[in-house]
């Protein structure tokens, strides 16, 4: 791709990130300081139409873009395949997320604090220059932590927030440092660059919600708004992390991505089974997430391209079906408060179409047929057999508990006897908008996942021939690329 | 008898499958659905023949099990419950495998709320 042509990819790309931000500035404006929802959705929608054409025009055959300056083997502005799909999918899930978010949920400074981190995931997931992945790691935690701490009764929440993603940040930073100083993909590396990468694995891990590291999930969406306990967990930042700094070097950092891929599918199963016994609604999502989220992981952490494209395929459709079950929460409690599971709630007669949003998007996160997560747990599954028995027996198993929790959830609250005499809240208006393209996204992509799949597998086969030494075969390097290596 | 007899048959085909055949799950699979299919639909006009043979002698035709007037009245009403409580087999399950996970599990998860409310309470000491 020549120097001009890469221009307009420049300009997609500085308008994906300066979307949101533009609109975080104009909510904190004394015009739309009480009706943020406006700015917001406008700023985050033209975010979704630049990740589109960034994959439009990005990544054509699975060619990898970079410009700017390099280190350790990431470029600042890297786009790929994993790139042209995450940049427009988190776009869209934050608008969704927004656009039907409830009215009381969403005040000028909470909103401002969203697009601030809806804003940095954007300019993540187009870097794979390691000191912006860790700049821009802080930059998506703080709003998270700010906007918890704002809520009512959310500072516990945010101090058990705030104590493990420093936790996980100061792994991220230290190990990043010793993986740059002493590269341990490098021949006669010492054991400097060793302890990096496993400070980077033990970072991911903890950002990820990998037991023993999970608890900050549950805390999180029991304790934030949920549309922010969304911007937190949907993006999967941490996965991010291990795609560009471990991943990238598979054959560096062997022991670490072990450690990855056996910790991640205890963890789904451990999600899962606790998800089954949660007393409420908050909960049983938080604990769904992180189950989730490990089986990205577990997918990510795979030697084979089919496992590394199921992580893929699994990161986007989990995060749809979150998102999902995340606006339908949302909504009922915007109608009924806080919802409880250890009784029979009985809200089918309330809201019938939000049951059965509910029941599609949590079967849609656990491969109900038809849908993306299907194609995704075929490929994990399938994977992780081939790699290793147990570990596809656990991913199975994480997928049994998942469901069974998401049917005991819409038991507990749609289930029940109900009030015939109290009043109906029809679906409003935003929601159906929101359901409205969601619906259709996880569908149609279950149904035709082809283009998705394909340029996911693209990205996971050059992902896994990536070397340090030397630029893969597809990528390309452009003028004004620098190296800048220590 | 015809639910039952048709989760054995699945059953079967599973184990087929799972032993890496491939033709005979799919003889099984067709030459069962086709053998189902008719009793299926034969079965409610032998029912219906059924009753008219029990209308034309005057009561149930004989016994198939002649030897249940030999047990003991106590072991058939043991039995009739076994049998209605299909083998106490949801039961056994719910008593030795359900309940046991899950009080495992709740116990984790009240130790997972004690530590995440401590975590939530935690102040740094100036």
């Amino acid at each position: 791709m020549s120097s001009t042509s890469i221009v307009p990819i420049l300009i997609a790309c500085g308008i994906a990130v300066a979307g949101p931000l533009a609109a975080a500035g104009a909510v904190r404006l004394r015009c739309w300081r009480d009706a943020p929802r406006w700015p917001a959705v406008t700023g985050l929608a033209v975010s979704v139409v630049s990740g589109v054409a960034v994959w439009a025009w990005g990544s054509p055959g699975g060619v990898a873009i970079e410009y700017g300056p390099r280190l350790g083997g990431g470029a600042m502005l890297h786009v790929d395949g994993v790139t042209a799909v995450l940049l427009p999918f988190v776009a869209a899930c934050f608008v969704v997320v927004i656009g039907t978010a409830p009215r009381r949920a969403l005040d000028g400074r909470g909103t401002a604090w969203f697009l601030s981190g809806a804003a940095a995931t954007c300019g993540l997931f187009l870097t794979a220059h390691p000191l912006l992945i860790v700049a821009l790691a802080v930059a998506t935690a703080f709003p998270v932590w700010r906007a918890t701490r704002d809520e009512p009764g959310g500072r516990p929440a945010a101090r058990v927030f705030a104590i493990t993603i420093v936790a996980s940040l100061c792994c991220l930073v230290i190990g990043t440092a010793m993986m740059l100083a002493d590269p341990p993909w490098e021949r006669g590396s010492g054991w400097i660059g060793t302890l990096g990468g496993w400070l980077v694995a033990v970072a991911v891990l903890i950002r990820e919600g990998v037991v023993p590291f999970h608890f900050w999930f549950p805390a999180l969406f029991a304790g934030a708004p949920l549309h922010v306990s969304l911007l937190a967990t949907v993006p999967q930042v941490g996965s991010y992390a291990a795609v560009r700094l471990l991943v990238g070097h598979a054959d560096g950092v062997p022991n670490e991505l072990v450690t990855l891929a056996q910790l991640a599918p205890v963890t789904a199963v451990y999600g899962g089974a606790l998800a089954l016994v949660q007393r409420d609604l908050r909960r049983l999502i938080g604990y769904l997430a992180f189950s989730q989220s490990a089986l990205v992981l577990a997918g990510l952490a795979g030697t084979l391209p089919m496992e590394l494209a199921g992580g893929l395929t699994l990161w986007v459709a989990s995060g749809l079906s979150l998102t999902g079950i995340g606006i339908v929460a949302a909504a009922l409690e915007g109608r009924a408060g806080l919802l409880r599971l250890d009784l029979p709630q009985g809200r089918f007669w309330d809201a019938p179409a939000l049951a059965g949003f509910f029941l599609f998007f949590g079967l849609a996160g656990i491969g109900l047929p038809g849908t993306l997560s299907f194609v995704a747990d075929d490929l994990i599954i399938a994977g992780s057999l081939a790699e290793h028995l147990h570990g596809g027996i656990l991913v199975i198993l994480a997928t049994v508990f998942s469901g069974i929790a998401v049917i005991r959830g819409w038991f507990g609250i749609f289930g029940g006897p109900t009030i015939i005499d109290a009043p109906r809240h029809a679906i409003l208006p935003r929601e159906r908008i929101g359901m409205a393209v969601l619906l259709p996204t996880v569908v149609g992509l279950g149904i035709m996942p082809g283009p998705l799949v394909r340029t996911l597998e693209q990205a996971a086969t050059t992902l896994l021939s990536k070397r340090h030494d030397a630029l893969s075969p597809g990528t390309e390097r452009l003028p004004g690329v620098t190296d800048h290596e220590p | 008898m015809l639910a039952y007899g048709s989760m054995m048959q699945a059953g079967l085909i599973f184990v087929e499958i799972g032993l890496g055949w491939r033709v005979i799950p799919l003889v099984h699979v067709v030459s069962h659905a086709i053998l189902r299919s008719l009793q299926i639909l034969r079965s409610p006009s032998a029912l219906h023949d059924r009753h008219a043979l029990a209308a034309a002698l005057g009561g149930e035709p004989g016994s198939t099990r002649p030897w249940l007037p030999l047990l003991p009245e106590a072991w058939r009403a043991a039995l009739y419950r076994v049998a209605l409580d299909r083998g106490y087999e949801e039961m056994a399950v719910m008593r030795f495998l359900v309940e046991p996970f899950r009080g495992v599990v709740q116990r984790v998860d009240a130790a997972e709320r004690a530590w995440i409310d401590w975590l939530g309470e935690l102040r740094l000491r100036r």
